[in-house]
């Protein structure tokens, strides 16, 4: 299976402390403790005395997180996400100027008799509050930063499962191709036989079956034997020719039974193949009309073959070689070998040949 | 009565030549594996009913049907229900799904012989004259014929004609049915199908894609789906059953 998954940047521990729930708690200690090694290396509060220069401190860094939390859990989900890009920004900047306004309000007010007079020239009002804007800027950035990363990888693993998850879709569909026409139409055969050649109808049903039972199950294998896909092609061009009449099939390999034994490969490769290979090998003229099928392996790839007579007079009424059908199988081809694949579909006036050449 | 049967497979073919003389006494002219012979043989041979299976190489059964210049009826025998509905717009008889069941192939051909009666009787020149809002006449050899509109339980259009099936006969008139319909009230009489007429007094019971009136099952065509829920149920039902 095809797994898209961004490994390198799950295993990535520093990730994981971003986004995962588990580390929820971890994260936002390492955030707090951040916030109070920044504080405690600033000057401001030395500029008070002992005790109060603790709760001035505390004061400022339960200010400066309400602030980053409001920014994390409110304005970030409810504006910034949400595309609310200038309202964003306009309550960011008020909330940070109302706050700090706040604090120096309650400085001057409450705090200004504990100042250390002796250092009071070298700081002005204005450095305080200057030192309040560097110290909101880092826990701005940093908490929206980090919001916006988790949300970045969040949305990044939700793509790349649904893109998984259609690949996955795609491929199921593009081999689920039971055609209930023919279904019925054995059906129907089978009945005509019961009546006339009893025996006959005892082989059909269980070439039928053969056919059903592979189609509902292996084919919702990722891989199958090799073997089993013959038998199944086999079983396949053996109904429609008792559907037809002066039609012959043939499916042959000249591969030791052994080797194809040890071979897996993809469901239904072929089959679209052999199907237009039937349906174009109609001759309304009454002549002889042939399938012939030869699926070989050699070098590590798998050559199959498949040509089928065509009466050139009835071609054009045929429409398009292949149409949906072969659009198809491209289409699974490329997704399965990407470019590692060949595929040659030619004609000529009595013959359509397909060629095609896979890894295995 | 007489019949080919159209088929490209050949059991297929074999099959309905055995079920055919089981249910009937028909006779069977001969069968094709492919439409383009079929079509040589019709022109010098009259056939009455074609047994068509639909999906064949180069000519399909539909392309075949309309390209058909005969006044052949004809039932389709197909294993896949795909052209249900593009069939009864091909006036068709029946349309039958393989493998097919015995008496429904009966039906069919009781069906198929009942119309080819009607069909040859000497020559249809009847014609819808005039009508009240309770009566409509019927010339026929210059005569009147009186029908009692509730008496009439649905009409079925058969190419250039009309089959006024009634309680007790079925009447054929040399009109098509959007004519015939004109003729006729809207409120009692609701176009159901291309080829069909119901008096809504007489509906048993209905789905969505079939109407029973008494034994009789009336296709229920797709474009005129919605407008006979609209106004057989005044709008308390919908389409969605």
């Amino acid at each position: 299976m095809l797994r898209y998954k961004s490994k390198e940047l799950r295993d990535h521990f520093f990730i994981d402390l971003l986004v995962k729930d588990q580390y929820k708690i971890l994260r936002h200690i390492i955030f707090l403790l951040f916030f109070f090694v920044l504080l405690y290396f600033a000057r401001f509060w030395h500029w008070y005395i002992e005790p109060y220069r603790y709760i001035i401190i505390a004061f400022v860094y339960i200010s400066l997180i309400a602030m980053a939390y409001v920014n994390i859990y409110v304005l970030v989900p409810f504006f910034f996400f949400r595309a609310r890009y200038i309202a964003y920004f306009v309550l960011l900047i008020s909330m940070g100027i109302v706050c700090l306004n706040l604090i120096s309000y309650i400085f001057d007010h409450f705090f200004s008799d504990y100042r250390i007079k002796a250092l009071l020239k070298f700081e002005d009002r204005k450095g305080g509050l200057y030192e309040g804007v560097l110290m909101c800027i880092p826990i701005i950035f940093m908490s929206t930063t980090v919001k916006l990363l988790q949300k970045w990888i969040k949305d990044n693993e939700k793509i790349t499962e649904l893109s998984n998850l259609t690949l996955n879709m795609e491929l199921k569909e593009l081999r689920n191709q039971i055609n209930p026409h023919f279904l019925f139409n054995m059906l129907n055969n089978v009945k005509a036989l019961i009546r006339t050649d009893p025996e006959k109808a005892t082989t059909v049903i269980i070439k039928l079956s053969e056919f059903l039972r592979y189609q509902l199950y292996e084919n919702n294998e990722e891989k199958t034997f090799l073997t089993a896909e013959i038998d199944f092609l086999s079983n396949f061009i053996n109904l429609e020719k008792i559907r037809r009449e002066n039609f012959t099939v043939d499916i042959r390999t000249e591969t030791d039974k052994k080797l194809l034994n040890t071979i897996f490969i993809p469901p239904n490769l072929f089959t679209t193949f052999v199907e237009n290979a039937v349906k174009h090998s109609v001759e309304i003229g009454g002549g002889m009309s042939y399938v012939n099928i030869n699926i070989e392996i050699k070098n590590q790839h798998l050559y199959f073959v498949c040509v089928n007579s065509r009466n050139p007079n009835y071609s054009s009424a045929n429409g398009n070689y292949g149409g949906l059908g072969l659009a198809n199988i491209k289409r699974r081809l490329e997704l399965l070998y990407q470019d590692k694949f060949d595929l040659k579909i030619h004609s000529t006036n009595e013959e359509y040949i397909v060629n095609l050449i896979i890894p295995i | 009565m007489n019949c080919i049967i159209i088929d490209d497979e050949p059991l297929a073919r074999a099959e309905m030549r055995s079920l055919i003389k089981e249910v009937s006494e028909i006779k069977i002219s001969g069968d094709f594996s492919n439409a383009l012979t079929a079509l040589d043989f019709l022109k010098t041979n009259d056939i009455d009913l074609i047994f068509l299976d639909i999906e064949m190489p180069l000519v399909t059964g539909l392309e075949f049907a309309e390209q058909l210049p005969k006044q052949s009826l004809i039932i389709f025998t197909t294993a896949y229900s795909q052209y249900a509905l593009k069939s009864y717009e091909l006036d068709a008889i029946d349309y039958l799904l393989k493998p097919i069941e015995k008496h429904r192939l009966e039906k069919a051909i009781r069906k198929a012989e009942l119309y080819d009666q009607l069909l040859s009787q000497s020559t249809i020149k009847n014609t819808i004259e005039s009508n009240t809002n309770d009566f409509l006449f019927i010339k026929s050899d210059r005569r009147f014929y009186k029908l009692n509109l509730d008496e009439i339980k649905f009409i079925e259009g058969l190419k250039d004609y009309v089959v006024i099936h009634t309680k007790t006969q079925k009447l054929i008139t040399a009109m098509n049915l959007k004519t015939t319909h004109l003729k006729l009230p809207a409120e009692k009489f609701l176009r159901v199908s291309k080829s069909y007429v119901v008096n809504i007094n007489f509906i048993d019971s209905f789905d969505n894609h079939n109407i029973y009136v008494d034994e009789s099952e009336i296709p229920l065509g797709e474009v005129f789906r919605a407008e006979f829920f609209r106004v057989y149920s005044g709008g308390s039902l919908n389409s969605n059953l």
